[in-house]
Protein backbone atom coordinates (compact mmCIF):
# COMPACT_ATOMS: atom_id res chain seq x y z
CA UNK A 1 0.00 0.00 0.00
CA UNK A 2 1.26 3.41 -0.85
CA UNK A 3 1.05 5.93 1.92
CA UNK A 4 0.34 9.27 0.32
CA UNK A 5 1.45 12.27 2.34
CA UNK A 6 -1.32 14.28 3.90
CA UNK A 7 -0.27 17.57 2.46
CA UNK A 8 -3.28 19.17 0.77
CA UNK A 9 -2.95 20.54 -2.72
CA UNK A 10 -4.61 23.27 -4.69
CA UNK A 11 -4.03 24.88 -8.05
CA UNK A 12 -3.50 28.52 -8.94
CA UNK A 13 -2.96 30.33 -12.20
CA UNK A 14 -0.26 32.96 -12.58
CA UNK A 15 0.67 34.48 -15.94
CA UNK A 16 -1.82 32.06 -17.48
CA UNK A 17 0.15 29.09 -16.18
CA UNK A 18 -1.59 26.57 -13.89
CA UNK A 19 0.60 25.76 -10.88
CA UNK A 20 0.01 23.19 -8.15
CA UNK A 21 0.82 24.11 -4.55
CA UNK A 22 1.20 21.62 -1.73
CA UNK A 23 0.97 23.69 1.41
CA UNK A 24 1.54 22.80 5.04
CA UNK A 25 -0.04 25.89 6.56
CA UNK A 26 -3.37 27.49 5.66
CA UNK A 27 -1.90 30.99 5.14
CA UNK A 28 -0.78 30.33 1.57
CA UNK A 29 -4.18 29.16 0.44
CA UNK A 30 -5.85 32.27 1.86
CA UNK A 31 -3.24 34.42 0.17
CA UNK A 32 -3.88 32.72 -3.16
CA UNK A 33 -7.69 32.82 -2.98
CA UNK A 34 -8.11 35.15 -5.99
CA UNK A 35 -5.81 33.00 -8.13
CA UNK A 36 -7.24 29.55 -7.51
CA UNK A 37 -8.35 27.60 -10.52
CA UNK A 38 -10.31 24.36 -10.86
CA UNK A 39 -10.12 21.54 -13.30
CA UNK A 40 -6.82 22.45 -14.85
CA UNK A 41 -3.80 20.21 -14.81
CA UNK A 42 -0.87 22.04 -13.16
CA UNK A 43 2.21 22.23 -15.38
CA UNK A 44 4.32 21.86 -12.24
CA UNK A 45 3.76 21.57 -8.50
CA UNK A 46 5.74 23.15 -5.70
CA UNK A 47 6.05 22.25 -2.05
CA UNK A 48 8.47 23.14 0.69
CA UNK A 49 9.82 21.19 3.62
CA UNK A 50 9.47 22.15 7.25
CA UNK A 51 13.24 22.61 7.22
CA UNK A 52 13.08 25.14 4.42
CA UNK A 53 10.38 27.05 6.29
CA UNK A 54 12.50 27.20 9.45
CA UNK A 55 15.47 28.34 7.43
CA UNK A 56 13.37 31.12 5.90
CA UNK A 57 12.15 32.11 9.37
CA UNK A 58 15.79 32.35 10.39
CA UNK A 59 15.13 32.04 14.11
CA UNK A 60 12.88 35.09 14.15
CA UNK A 61 9.38 34.53 15.41
CA UNK A 62 8.26 37.82 13.94
CA UNK A 63 7.04 36.06 10.81
CA UNK A 64 4.68 33.11 11.05
CA UNK A 65 5.59 29.76 9.55
CA UNK A 66 2.71 30.15 7.14
CA UNK A 67 4.08 33.46 5.89
CA UNK A 68 7.56 32.00 5.53
CA UNK A 69 6.15 29.00 3.71
CA UNK A 70 4.52 31.44 1.30
CA UNK A 71 7.86 33.12 0.59
CA UNK A 72 9.58 29.78 -0.04
CA UNK A 73 6.78 28.64 -2.30
CA UNK A 74 6.85 31.84 -4.32
CA UNK A 75 10.60 31.65 -4.81
CA UNK A 76 10.23 28.11 -6.12
CA UNK A 77 7.38 29.13 -8.39
CA UNK A 78 9.40 32.02 -9.83
CA UNK A 79 12.37 29.80 -10.58
CA UNK A 80 10.18 27.09 -12.14
CA UNK A 81 8.39 29.68 -14.31
CA UNK A 82 11.60 30.51 -16.16
CA UNK A 83 11.05 27.47 -18.39
CA UNK A 84 7.79 29.10 -19.47
CA UNK A 85 9.43 32.39 -20.47
CA UNK A 86 8.32 34.00 -17.22
CA UNK A 87 10.32 35.52 -14.38
CA UNK A 88 10.10 37.70 -11.29
CA UNK A 89 11.26 41.29 -11.29
CA UNK A 90 11.14 43.32 -8.11
CA UNK A 91 8.94 46.20 -9.25
CA UNK A 92 5.56 47.90 -9.00
CA UNK A 93 3.38 47.57 -12.07
CA UNK A 94 0.19 49.34 -12.99
CA UNK A 95 -2.27 49.18 -15.82
CA UNK A 96 -3.31 52.48 -17.40
CA UNK A 97 -5.82 52.33 -20.26
CA UNK A 98 -4.97 48.61 -20.52
CA UNK A 99 -1.23 49.03 -21.00
CA UNK A 100 1.27 48.26 -18.26
CA UNK A 101 3.83 50.65 -16.81
CA UNK A 102 6.44 49.18 -14.50
CA UNK A 103 8.60 50.89 -11.90
CA UNK A 104 11.60 49.31 -10.36
CA UNK A 105 13.94 50.39 -7.56
CA UNK A 106 15.41 49.06 -4.36
CA UNK A 107 13.01 48.79 -1.44
CA UNK A 108 12.42 52.13 0.24
CA UNK A 109 12.91 54.35 -2.80
CA UNK A 110 9.19 54.90 -3.23
CA UNK A 111 7.69 52.55 -5.81
CA UNK A 112 4.45 52.31 -3.87
CA UNK A 113 4.32 56.06 -3.30
CA UNK A 114 4.80 56.65 -7.00
CA UNK A 115 2.10 54.25 -8.20
CA UNK A 116 -0.27 55.80 -5.66
CA UNK A 117 0.39 59.15 -7.32
CA UNK A 118 -0.77 57.66 -10.62
CA UNK A 119 -3.89 56.34 -8.94
CA UNK A 120 -4.62 59.75 -7.41
CA UNK A 121 -3.93 61.55 -10.64
CA UNK A 122 -5.66 59.29 -13.14
CA UNK A 123 -8.30 57.59 -10.99
CA UNK A 124 -10.12 54.62 -12.47
CA UNK A 125 -7.99 54.55 -15.59
CA UNK A 126 -5.31 53.07 -13.34
CA UNK A 127 -5.35 49.60 -11.85
CA UNK A 128 -2.50 48.26 -9.75
CA UNK A 129 -1.25 44.96 -11.17
CA UNK A 130 1.23 44.25 -8.42
CA UNK A 131 2.92 46.53 -5.90
CA UNK A 132 6.10 44.57 -5.37
CA UNK A 133 6.70 41.21 -7.00
CA UNK A 134 4.97 40.79 -10.35
CA UNK A 135 5.78 38.13 -12.90
CA UNK A 136 6.87 39.14 -16.39
CA UNK A 137 6.19 36.78 -19.24
CA UNK A 138 6.92 36.78 -22.95
CA UNK A 139 3.97 35.52 -24.97
CA UNK A 140 4.36 35.47 -28.74
CA UNK A 141 7.02 38.15 -28.66
CA UNK A 142 5.14 40.52 -26.37
CA UNK A 143 6.20 41.08 -22.76
CA UNK A 144 3.33 40.99 -20.28
CA UNK A 145 3.31 41.85 -16.61
CA UNK A 146 1.08 39.66 -14.51
CA UNK A 147 -0.56 39.89 -11.12
CA UNK A 148 0.39 37.37 -8.43
CA UNK A 149 -0.84 36.68 -4.88
CA UNK A 150 2.49 37.94 -3.58
CA UNK A 151 2.39 41.70 -3.84
CA UNK A 152 4.27 43.29 -0.97
CA UNK A 153 3.39 44.40 2.51
CA UNK A 154 0.67 46.79 1.31
CA UNK A 155 -1.05 43.94 -0.59
CA UNK A 156 -1.61 46.05 -3.69
CA UNK A 157 -2.46 43.98 -6.70
CA UNK A 158 -5.01 42.33 -8.91
CA UNK A 159 -5.31 39.18 -10.95
CA UNK A 160 -4.78 40.70 -14.38
CA UNK A 161 -2.07 40.73 -17.04
CA UNK A 162 -1.23 43.58 -19.40
CA UNK A 163 1.27 44.20 -22.19
CA UNK A 164 4.26 46.23 -21.00
CA UNK A 165 4.48 49.72 -22.50
CA UNK A 166 7.72 50.68 -20.75
CA UNK A 167 9.80 50.15 -17.64
CA UNK A 168 11.21 52.85 -15.40
CA UNK A 169 13.92 52.91 -12.76
CA UNK A 170 12.96 55.24 -9.92
CA UNK A 171 15.22 57.57 -8.03
CA UNK A 172 14.30 60.10 -5.36
CA UNK A 173 15.02 63.70 -6.17
CA UNK A 174 13.91 67.22 -5.32
CA UNK A 175 12.60 67.79 -8.83
CA UNK A 176 11.00 65.65 -11.50
CA UNK A 177 13.18 64.62 -14.38
CA UNK A 178 12.94 61.68 -16.76
CA UNK A 179 15.33 60.37 -19.41
CA UNK A 180 15.59 57.22 -21.47
CA UNK A 181 18.31 54.70 -20.64
CA UNK A 182 20.58 52.97 -23.09
CA UNK A 183 21.22 49.23 -23.07
CA UNK A 184 24.39 49.47 -21.06
CA UNK A 185 22.73 51.61 -18.37
CA UNK A 186 19.85 49.15 -18.15
CA UNK A 187 22.16 46.12 -17.94
CA UNK A 188 23.94 47.61 -14.95
CA UNK A 189 20.77 48.53 -13.10
CA UNK A 190 18.51 45.55 -13.77
CA UNK A 191 20.66 42.95 -12.13
CA UNK A 192 19.78 43.71 -8.52
CA UNK A 193 16.04 43.64 -9.26
CA UNK A 194 15.78 40.04 -10.38
CA UNK A 195 15.97 36.61 -8.77
CA UNK A 196 18.90 34.67 -10.19
CA UNK A 197 18.60 30.91 -10.58
CA UNK A 198 21.47 28.97 -9.12
CA UNK A 199 21.58 26.03 -11.47
CA UNK A 200 23.27 26.27 -14.84
CA UNK A 201 20.36 25.26 -17.10
CA UNK A 202 17.83 27.56 -15.50
CA UNK A 203 20.43 30.31 -15.29
CA UNK A 204 21.07 30.19 -19.03
CA UNK A 205 17.33 30.29 -19.77
CA UNK A 206 16.90 33.20 -17.42
CA UNK A 207 19.80 35.11 -18.89
CA UNK A 208 18.25 34.84 -22.35
CA UNK A 209 14.96 36.23 -21.03
CA UNK A 210 16.76 39.09 -19.34
CA UNK A 211 18.65 39.91 -22.49
CA UNK A 212 15.47 39.70 -24.54
CA UNK A 213 13.73 42.12 -22.20
CA UNK A 214 16.60 44.57 -22.29
CA UNK A 215 16.74 44.51 -26.06
CA UNK A 216 12.99 44.70 -26.69
CA UNK A 217 11.64 47.09 -24.06
CA UNK A 218 11.91 50.83 -23.53
CA UNK A 219 13.58 51.84 -20.29
CA UNK A 220 13.64 55.15 -18.46
CA UNK A 221 15.05 56.64 -15.31
CA UNK A 222 12.74 58.92 -13.38
CA UNK A 223 14.09 61.15 -10.70
CA UNK A 224 11.02 62.28 -8.83
CA UNK A 225 9.42 63.81 -5.78
CA UNK A 226 6.00 63.05 -4.30
CA UNK A 227 4.06 65.66 -6.23
CA UNK A 228 1.37 64.71 -8.77
CA UNK A 229 3.56 66.21 -11.53
CA UNK A 230 5.84 63.18 -11.14
CA UNK A 231 3.06 60.86 -12.35
CA UNK A 232 2.08 63.19 -15.18
CA UNK A 233 5.65 63.50 -16.44
CA UNK A 234 6.17 59.74 -16.19
CA UNK A 235 2.96 58.96 -18.06
CA UNK A 236 3.51 61.50 -20.82
CA UNK A 237 7.02 60.18 -21.47
CA UNK A 238 6.53 56.47 -20.89
CA UNK A 239 3.46 56.16 -23.10
CA UNK A 240 5.23 57.33 -26.26
CA UNK A 241 5.68 54.61 -28.83
CA UNK A 242 8.93 56.04 -30.07
CA UNK A 243 11.65 57.74 -28.11
CA UNK A 244 12.18 61.24 -29.44
CA UNK B 1 48.42 28.00 -11.67
CA UNK B 2 45.49 30.39 -11.43
CA UNK B 3 42.05 29.29 -12.52
CA UNK B 4 38.48 30.55 -12.23
CA UNK B 5 36.68 28.59 -9.53
CA UNK B 6 34.00 26.13 -10.52
CA UNK B 7 30.59 27.78 -10.50
CA UNK B 8 31.74 31.25 -11.55
CA UNK B 9 30.51 32.13 -15.00
CA UNK B 10 31.07 35.06 -17.31
CA UNK B 11 28.11 36.39 -19.27
CA UNK B 12 27.34 39.35 -21.44
CA UNK B 13 24.17 41.30 -20.84
CA UNK B 14 23.59 43.86 -23.55
CA UNK B 15 26.97 45.49 -23.74
CA UNK B 16 28.14 44.64 -20.23
CA UNK B 17 30.34 41.77 -19.13
CA UNK B 18 29.27 40.30 -15.82
CA UNK B 19 30.44 37.37 -13.75
CA UNK B 20 28.20 35.60 -11.28
CA UNK B 21 28.30 32.47 -9.15
CA UNK B 22 25.92 29.55 -9.53
CA UNK B 23 25.58 26.20 -7.77
CA UNK B 24 27.82 25.58 -4.76
CA UNK B 25 29.86 28.71 -5.43
CA UNK B 26 26.77 30.89 -4.94
CA UNK B 27 26.67 29.94 -1.26
CA UNK B 28 29.74 32.02 -0.66
CA UNK B 29 29.32 34.66 -3.30
CA UNK B 30 25.95 36.16 -4.02
CA UNK B 31 26.85 39.25 -5.99
CA UNK B 32 27.92 40.18 -9.46
CA UNK B 33 31.32 41.20 -10.77
CA UNK B 34 31.23 43.79 -13.52
CA UNK B 35 34.07 43.60 -15.99
CA UNK B 36 35.29 45.87 -18.73
CA UNK B 37 36.71 44.52 -22.00
CA UNK B 38 40.17 44.00 -20.49
CA UNK B 39 38.66 42.33 -17.43
CA UNK B 40 36.67 39.97 -19.64
CA UNK B 41 39.85 39.17 -21.55
CA UNK B 42 41.71 38.33 -18.32
CA UNK B 43 38.74 36.28 -17.12
CA UNK B 44 38.66 34.15 -20.28
CA UNK B 45 42.39 33.45 -19.92
CA UNK B 46 41.80 32.49 -16.29
CA UNK B 47 39.01 30.14 -17.30
CA UNK B 48 41.56 28.18 -19.30
CA UNK B 49 44.06 28.36 -16.44
CA UNK B 50 47.10 30.59 -16.48
CA UNK B 51 49.79 32.16 -14.32
CA UNK B 52 50.32 35.77 -13.39
CA UNK B 53 53.40 36.01 -15.62
CA UNK B 54 51.49 34.47 -18.51
CA UNK B 55 48.69 36.92 -18.06
CA UNK B 56 51.12 39.83 -18.13
CA UNK B 57 52.76 38.48 -21.27
CA UNK B 58 49.39 38.04 -22.95
CA UNK B 59 48.41 41.57 -22.01
CA UNK B 60 51.55 42.94 -23.66
CA UNK B 61 50.74 40.88 -26.73
CA UNK B 62 47.09 41.87 -26.94
CA UNK B 63 47.24 45.55 -26.10
CA UNK B 64 49.67 47.56 -28.14
CA UNK B 65 51.61 50.34 -26.47
CA UNK B 66 51.27 49.00 -22.92
CA UNK B 67 54.54 48.73 -21.01
CA UNK B 68 55.36 45.88 -18.69
CA UNK B 69 55.01 47.85 -15.47
CA UNK B 70 51.53 49.01 -16.34
CA UNK B 71 50.51 45.52 -17.43
CA UNK B 72 51.85 44.03 -14.20
CA UNK B 73 50.06 46.57 -12.09
CA UNK B 74 46.84 46.07 -14.03
CA UNK B 75 46.96 42.28 -13.77
CA UNK B 76 47.78 42.34 -10.05
CA UNK B 77 44.97 44.73 -9.33
CA UNK B 78 42.55 42.63 -11.34
CA UNK B 79 43.56 39.40 -9.59
CA UNK B 80 43.04 41.08 -6.24
CA UNK B 81 39.59 42.35 -7.22
CA UNK B 82 38.34 38.94 -8.31
CA UNK B 83 40.24 36.88 -5.73
CA UNK B 84 36.99 35.32 -4.51
CA UNK B 85 36.56 33.71 -7.92
CA UNK B 86 40.08 32.31 -8.30
CA UNK B 87 41.58 28.99 -7.32
CA UNK B 88 45.26 29.45 -6.65
CA UNK B 89 47.10 26.17 -6.98
CA UNK B 90 50.71 27.15 -6.65
CA UNK B 91 52.06 23.60 -6.54
CA UNK B 92 51.52 23.35 -10.27
CA UNK B 93 53.13 26.69 -10.98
Amino acid sequence: MTVRCEIPMFCIKIANIPIGIENRYPYVRHLCADYETDGEEPVFTVSVTEEEILKEQNGEKMFSKGYCEGLCIYRKICLALIKYDAFLMHSAAISMDDDAYAFTAQSGVGKTTHIRLWKEQFGDRVQIINGDKPIYRFIEGQLYVCGTPWCGKECLGSNIMRPVRSICFLKQGPENHIRSLNISEVSRRIFSQVLLPKDQENFDCFWMLLERMIMSEKFFELECNRQPEAAILAYQTMRRREIC
Amino acid sequence: MLKIKKGFILRKLGTEHMAVAIGEASRNFNGMIRLNETGAFYWKELEKGTTKEDLIAKTLEAFEGVNEDTARQDVEEFLKTISMAIDDDREND
